[in-house]
C-alpha cells in the first residue's frame, strides 16, 4: 500500500482523493452544478381527486449530486411525496420547496424516506418545521424503514413533534 | 445544615446516597419515589433488575404506579443517557403545574473501561448545567458493595448534594461542571499526528468528504452501521463549517489505539454558536446546535472548542 497523505501544514490545496484507490490525489469532476439542476420549483405531478393518477410517481425535481442522484417524487396513493438520496446542504432548499408546496394540499401528507441514504439534521429539522405548517387535524405520515434514517428521526425527537407518525414505528414510543 | 429529603427548590434537584446495605438503599429511594407518587409526578426507576425486584417488594401494591427501566436500555453511553432523560421528560413532563420529573437512577460501573468511567463520571457532573432549569429530581444510588471507591469519591464531587438516612445536606467536595471539566479525569485530546489524511474543504467537497469518511472508516475496520454514523457526523460538522465559518475547513482522519478520529476545523472561532465543552449538549428545543447534538449522540466521544482563532470539532468512534 503506497500512499500518500497531504502534509497538514500544506494549506490552499483542496480535499484529498481516497488513498486507498491507489489514484493520484485530484479533486473529483463534477458536472456542472447549474446545468444539472432541476427545475428549481418543483411541479406537482397531476392528481386527480379520486386518487388516480397520470403518472402514479412523477419527477418533480431532480439534481446531479456527484454519484448521489437526488430525486423527489409526487405520490398518489397516498398523497405524498417520496425522496431519493441525501438531504443535506444542497438538497434540502429543493426538498424545502416541494415539501411547502405539499403543505398545501388535502388530507395527511405522506413523506417516503425509504430511499433516503442520509437526512442531515437541516433535513430533520424541516420535517418537523413542516409538520408544524399543517393545517389542524392533518399529520406528516413518515414511511421510514427500521435502520438509519428512523434512528436519526428518533435521536432528533422528530417522531415526538405533534403531528408526526412514524408509519409502521414498532420501535418508536 | 441538612434539610429533610421532601424539601426540593425549583430547577434540578441532583443528589446521591451512597449506600452499603439493601436497607440503606431502599431508606433514600423509597421516600423519593413516595414523594413523587403523592404529587402524581411520573417517576422512573432506571436501576439494575435485581434492584428493580428489591423496589417492588419494597413498594408493594404501588409498584406498578411507577415506570422502570433497565439503566443499559436508558442510555447506551452518556449522550444516550441526556436523550432518554430528555425523551422521557418531553413525554412525561408537568402533568400537573409545579409538577416534577423524578428519576432514580443506579449507574452501572461493572465491566466499564477507565475511559467510559470516564464519560460516565463526566455526565454526573455535566447534568448539574444541563439540566440546571428543568424542575427533575435525580437521585443517585451508589451502592459500596459493587461501587469501586474511587467511583463513590467521584460522587461527593459531582453531586451539589448528598442524602443520608433521609436527609439532604450539600457536599462539601462538590465541584461546579466547568471546574471538574479540568480534573483529573479530562479525557484529553492527543495533539494531530503529523500525518493524518484529510485537508482542507469548501462547499462543493461536503459529498466527496462523506465518501472519503465511509471508505477510512471501512478501511480501518469500523462496521458499516458506525461507519454511517461518522458519515452523519463529519457532514454536521462540514457543514457548520462552511455554513458558520468564513466557507471553507480541514478534515482530517487517523486512528489512535482503538479509535478512529476526525477533526474539523474551521475559522468561524467562537463568533457565532457559543462553544465549549457543553456545545451541542443540552438537546435543543431550537434550532441551534441541534446537529452538534445529534454529532454527540453518534459519537463516541466528541471535543469541541476553540484553538487559534479556529473552531475544533474532534470526533472519536471506537474500533472494535
Amino acid at each position: 500500500m503506497n500512499f500518500r497523505f497531504p502534509e497538514r501544514k500544506g494549506g490552499g490545496h483542496r480535499y484529498v482523493g481516497d488513498p486507498g484507490s491507489g489514484r493520484p490525489s485530484a479533486p473529483r469532476p463534477r458536472p456542472p452544478r447549474t446545468a444539472a439542476r432541476a427545475p428549481p420549483r418543483p411541479r406537482c405531478a397531476p392528481h386527480r381527486a379520486d386518487g388516480t393518477d397520470e403518472r402514479a410517481r412523477g419527477a418533480i425535481g431532480i439534481a446531479a449530486h456527484d454519484h448521489h442522484r437526488f430525486l423527489i417524487t409526487a405520490t398518489s396513493t397516498p398523497r405524498g411525496l417520496a425522496f431519493t438520496g441525501d438531504i443535506d446542504l444542497d438538497t434540502r432548499s429543493q426538498a424545502e420547496a416541494a415539501l411547502s408546496a405539499a403543505v398545501g394540499w388535502e388530507g395527511d401528507l405522506h413523506v417516503d424516506l425509504t430511499r433516503v441514504g442520509l437526512i442531515d439534521a437541516g433535513g430533520l429539522r424541516l420535517l418537523a418545521d413542516t409538520a408544524a405548517r399543517l393545517r389542524f387535524g392533518r399529520r406528516l405520515v413518515l414511511r421510514v424503514p427500521p435502520g438509519r434514517v428512523r434512528r436519526l428521526i428518533r435521536l432528533a425527537s422528530v417522531d415526538v413533534c405533534p403531528r408526526v407518525q412514524v408509519d409502521g414505528a414498532r420501535d418508536v414510543r | 445544615m441538612s434539610v429533610d429529603m421532601s424539601v426540593e427548590r425549583p430547577g434540578l434537584a441532583h443528589r446521591c446516597c451512597v449506600c452499603a446495605s439493601d436497607d440503606e438503599y431502599l431508606a433514600a429511594a423509597v421516600p423519593f419515589i413516595e414523594a413523587g407518587l403523592v404529587r402524581d409526578d411520573p417517576v422512573l426507576a432506571a436501576v439494575p433488575r435485581a434492584n428493580t425486584a428489591l423496589l417492588r417488594r419494597a413498594l408493594g401494591a404501588r409498584a406498578g404506579w411507577i415506570d422502570y427501566t433497565e439503566p443499559v436500555a436508558f442510555g447506551h453511553r452518556p449522550p444516550e443517557r441526556l436523550a432518554a432523560l430528555d425523551r422521557y421528560w418531553r413525554q412525561n413532563a408537568p402533568r400537573v403545574a409545579g409538577g416534577r420529573l423524578r428519576v432514580l437512577c443506579e449507574p452501572v460501573w461493572a465491566g466499564r473501561s477507565p475511559r467510559e468511567i470516564a464519560a460516565w463520571t463526566y455526565l454526573e457532573s455535566h447534568v448539574n448545567v444541563l439540566f440546571g432549569a428543568a424542575d427533575v429530581s435525580v437521585l443517585c444510588l451508589y451502592d459500596t458493595r459493587v461501587v469501586p471507591a474511587g467511583i463513590v469519591a467521584e460522587c461527593r464531587r459531582t453531586h451539589p448534594e448528598l442524602v443520608r438516612g433521609g436527609r439532604v445536606r450539600p457536599s462539601e467536595h462538590y465541584v461546579h461542571p466547568t471546574v471538574y471539566s479540568t480534573g483529573p479525569l479530562e479525557p484529553g485530546s492527543a495533539p494531530v499526528p503529523v500525518d493524518p489524511m484529510g485537508g482542507p474543504f469548501t462547499a462543493s467537497d461536503l459529498v466527496s468528504v462523506r465518501d472519503e469518511a465511509l471508505a477510512y472508516a471501512r478501511r480501518r475496520g469500523v462496521s458499516r452501521a458506525r461507519a454511517l454514523d461518522l458519515v452523519f457526523a463529519v457532514n454536521e460538522a462540514t457543514a457548520n463549517a462552511v455554513l458558520h465559518g468564513s466557507g471553507r475547513g480541514s478534515v482530517w482522519f487517523w486512528t489512535e489505539d482503538d479509535e478512529l478520529i476526525c477533526e474539523v476545523t474551521d475559522d468561524s472561532g467562537d463568533g457565532g454558536a457559543a462553544i465549549g465543552p457543553f456545545a451541542g449538549c443540552p438537546p435543543p428545543r431550537d434550532e441551534c446546535g441541534r446537529g452538534l447534538w445529534l454529532v454527540r449522540q453518534l459519537c463516541d466521544r466528541v471535543h469541541i472548542g476553540v484553538a487559534n482563532g479556529r473552531t475544533v470539532v474532534r470526533m472519536h468512534l471506537a474500533i472494535h
